[in-house]
């Protein structure tokens, strides 16, 4: 997703998630402050909608927050020659239920205070329950509504298929999937909080 | 991608820094029960510094929207 000046690069990594969020119907945008222009090395975060989330019609509330850093990219990695790419930072998705009672929370929040550097799940009937996994992109979150009948603006197959789309770009520049690098892989399921190691 | 709705009906909204600031409150409010002022002077003072973030209720969803309003 890179782009040729630090506001391209943003335009380029949100195009391909608002895409995936239109296979939703139910009125989405995505909130952020670039806090008087986006410049490389500082994180920003985006928001689904707002503090209320995206209301899925029949099933809750979908609410995403995922923060994000411009970097320096090699011209050379890319095939338009660009010197500029977002790299995401951490993630948070929640999907509630109608009474507005967590289901599902997906989790990666590697920086700051009480860091955790694994992606994890927290699922019924435990939800203080880690379950480390691989990097959730927001198109797997948005399948996991297609699977909770979540009202779709396109049919069922469409919408696998426009994921897959919208997915391709961060598959392509991602620079790492299964656990972040240089850290050790996490011990399965747990209720205590892995060995943590600051950068 | 034929047959969907439009990628330009998802808008990017841009806020300004009182609606950031706003927002981060009412995240605050929604997710932990206090405003974004006291918030901040938790965080500021290290309160959460040894806490693990998913040992508080709602502390990951109001940290991942700390950059709303703040660089660090």
């Amino acid at each position: 997703m890179p782009g040729r000046n630090p506001h391209e690069a943003v335009v380029s990594f949100l195009d391909p998630l608002r895409d995936a969020l239109a296979v939703l119907d139910s009125h989405s945008q995505i909130v952020v402050h670039k806090r008087g222009g986006y410049r490389k090395e500082v994180p920003y975060a985006w928001l689904l909608n707002d503090e209320e989330g995206m209301r899925l019609r029949g099933v809750g509330r979908l609410r995403a927050t995922m923060q994000f850093m411009i970097i320096s990219c090699d011209p050379v990695t890319n095939e338009h020659g660009h010197r500029f790419r977002v790299t995401t930072l951490g993630y948070n998705y929640k999907i509630s239920d109608t009474d507005d009672l967590d289901q599902l929370r997906f989790h990666w929040h590697p920086r700051g205070a009480g860091a955790n550097q694994h992606p994890h799940v927290h699922a019924l009937p435990n939800l203080d329950t880690h379950v480390y996994m691989p990097r959730v992109t927001l198109e797997t979150v948005i399948r996991a509504c297609l699977q909770m009948d979540a009202p779709l603006t396109m049919d069922v197959d469409e919408a696998v298929r426009h994921l897959a789309v919208t997915e391709a770009p961060h598959m392509l520049y991602r620079t790492w999937s299964d656990w972040p690098p240089g850290r050790a892989e996490p011990y399965g399921t747990s209720t205590e909080s892995p060995h943590v190691h600051n950068p | 991608m034929g047959g969907s709705r439009a990628a330009s009906e998802v808008q990017v909204k841009e806020l300004s820094e009182q609606a950031a600031g706003e927002l981060f409150d009412k995240i605050c409010r929604r997710e932990m029960g206090i405003s974004g002022v006291e918030f901040l002077r938790r965080w500021d003072a290290d309160e959460y510094a040894a806490t693990e973030v998913d040992s508080v209720q709602g502390l990951a969803d109001v940290v991942m929207a700390l950059p709303l309003i703040r660089e660090s």
